[in-house]
């Protein structure tokens, strides 16, 4: 699952497009579009709305380790309008806490610092980009997946030859526009790494089907079907149960008799 | 090797870390202000990092040597262990750093006078006796030389140091710089080595065993004090004729009378540490293989680990002398 944070619709338009994400009119508390396996909320300007809705997707979409991006614009001192960045040192300015997304992606893409402030800035910080939401995002995403999945890409709206001003929303979308493959090529990328961390059992969902088994067997269940799987590498465990295993008790005795003989062979 | 480097803004003109930054591009290169701030927070996972593991340069403060464990000498009195280097390049999936550590990234602690300064007060303290400095608990002690410079800055700065005996461990083939040195008598390259078939299984990374033990025959050759881990013992199947097999490979090459020491012990692992790795790599037949708990520690049990010990033991004594045999004894 991949949950693309906005702050403004402008920012937005050209991953909805792209994506074919769809509006949720379902749900009412943030502007959200999805489609298979993405998820796109809009929260507003700044870190509480931010933080509030990062924290409302995780807690709505209830998805083991997703992956997280923030995607918007960025000012910086003389980087070029519309070039697009990572992140790879959040700070906030209030706070002077610092996140450190780790960079996986191959190959690298071009990143820099990124300072999220208050309120809009007047000045250009030597060295960063600024923006008004990564901190809050990367904060609250965190609580809910391993920080490499949690990153943020910005694209540069201004700059001290083009200082800031009311872009319009079609302005917006034309600097968002060009980036979107290589957005979709580091979603795909972090998506695969995630993958490590998804240990989904298709065996263990069949056995918990067919036996009642208590909160603490459950555990024990899913454990012994990975140890089984890793020592029993061709067999499924589904084709070796004996007949006279009726109950997940019986069960879970019968796979600790079975490893307990068999052993490592290199 | 290391895409992404960090470098604590308190080093940032340490000359070691001007010439490491050099390697890379300026694009690559992030401060930061702590090595912590990346290294210690919580939802990190080291799988994942483990597949494109950043550099990190810092300062090491507070105490920079510690007493070993008890159970691990290899013939001194007295033991300590000291890391300028907190993980490994190498990613071998029955070593603890996996459990221990939340981060993947390598943290060269780049103030190695400090640590000198340190190993000569502790040295101090047991004038007379001999005492032995081991630097590849948190990481391989050469496996990063090219870059660290480590044994090239350190080795020639134990030389006063009469009492003092270094042990370096790897896995590496990382020799080049000890070759083009003065052979110190008491710094020990020690080389640690599992069955092949068990490396090629478990040690990701990894030079070959053909090629450590030419690195440890070169050293040899040259007059360096060399030292055998066989640690972690793996247990398997067919341990016997693996082991077997190991060290008739090894001391073909290998000239069995002029070793410092060899240590061997069976794999354990606390407890916390191993459900850590579990968690990292459920499907590992290493942790599928039936355990035990004992005393906060998993290992495959009292009686198997004396077994495993014992054998090893009488296969060791075909090729080497007893007085230089260390079994690992967790105490």
């Amino acid at each position: 699952m991949l949950i693309i944070h906005t702050a403004l619709h402008a920012e937005a338009r050209a991953l909805i497009e792209f994506l074919g994400l769809k509006r949720q009119h379902d749900i009412r508390q943030f502007a959200c579009f999805a489609a298979d396996r993405v998820f796109l909320i809009e929260s507003g300007i700044g870190k509480t709305d931010t933080a509030t809705a990062v924290g409302w997707a995780g807690a709505y979409l209830q998805t083991q380790q997703p992956l997280w991006l923030n995607v918007g614009m960025a000012g910086h001192v003389d980087i070029e309008v519309g070039c697009l960045r990572l992140a790879h040192r959040i700070e906030d300015q209030a706070s002077g806490q610092r996140f450190y997304p780790p960079q996986l992606l191959h190959p690298v893409p071009a990143s820099d610092n990124l300072i999220t402030v208050e309120q809009p800035a007047h000045e250009y910080p030597p060295d960063a980009m600024v923006d008004m939401e990564a901190s809050a995002f990367i904060r609250s995403a965190s609580r809910f997946s391993s920080i490499e999945l949690v990153q943020s890409v910005k694209v540069i709206s201004d700059n001290l030859q083009h200082p800031p001003n009311r872009m319009k929303a079609a302005e917006v979308e034309a600097l968002m526009s060009p980036h979107m493959i290589q957005i979709d090529r580091i979603a795909q990328q972090l998506l695969e790494l995630r993958e490590l961390l998804i240990q989904e059992n298709r065996q263990a969902d069949l056995l918990l089907e067919r036996w009642h088994f208590s909160h603490y067997q459950r555990n024990q269940l899913k454990r012994l079907l990975q140890r089984y799987q890793a020592l029993n590498r061709d067999g499924s465990v589904l084709d070796a149960i004996p007949e006279n295993i009726t109950n997940s008790k019986h069960l879970i005795k019968w796979l600790n008799e079975s490893l307990d003989q068999t052993t490592t062979q290199y | 090797m290391f895409t992404t480097l960090y470098i604590e803004e308190a080093v940032k003109d340490h000359p070691r870390v001007l010439d490491i930054r050099k390697r890379f591009s300026k694009r690559q290169i992030i401060e930061c202000r702590h090595y912590g701030e990346l290294f210690n927070p919580k939802h990190q996972n080291f799988r994942i990092q483990k597949q494109q593991p950043a550099l990190v340069l810092a300062y090491k403060h507070g105490e920079r040597v510690l007493p070993a464990p008890a159970g691990y000498s290899i013939g001194a009195k007295h033991n300590y262990y000291f890391s300028h280097m907190l993980n490994c390049i190498y990613d071998c999936r029955y070593c603890f750093l996996q459990g221990m550590y939340r981060s993947a990234h390598t943290v060269l602690f780049v103030n190695y006078e400090d640590f000198l300064h340190d190993i000569r007060s502790v040295a101090r303290r047991h004038n007379g006796e001999s005492v032995h400095f081991f630097s590849g608990y948190d990481g391989d002690s050469l496996a990063l030389e090219p870059l660290s410079q480590f044994a090239r800055s350190f080795v020639p700065g134990l030389s006063d140091i009469s009492n003092a005996w270094l042990e370096l461990r790897t896995k590496s083939t990382q020799v080049r710089q000890l070759l083009d040195m003065d052979v110190a008598q008491q710094c020990v390259t020690a080389f640690s080595f599992t069955p092949e078939p068990i490396a090629k299984a478990t040690e990701h990374g990894t030079p070959n065993l053909s090629q450590r033990i030419e690195a440890m025959c070169k050293l040899q050759r040259r007059g360096w004090p060399v030292g055998l881990r066989l640690d972690p013992l793996i247990d398997c199947t067919n341990f016997e004729a693996l082991y077997r097999d190991l060290l008739e490979t090894l001391f073909r090459s290998i000239d069995g009378d002029n070793i410092h020491s060899i240590s061997f012990g069976p794999f354990r692992m606390p407890e916390g540490f191993f459900e850590q790795m579990v968690k990292l790599y459920p499907e590992e037949p290493l942790f599928a293989h039936s355990m035990s708990v004992n005393e906060g520690m998993v290992s495959y049990g009292l009686r198997r680990e004396q077994e495993m010990r014992e054998l090893l033991h009488t296969m060791l004594l075909d090729y080497v002398a007893p007085e230089i045999l260390f079994p690992c004894i967790n105490q």
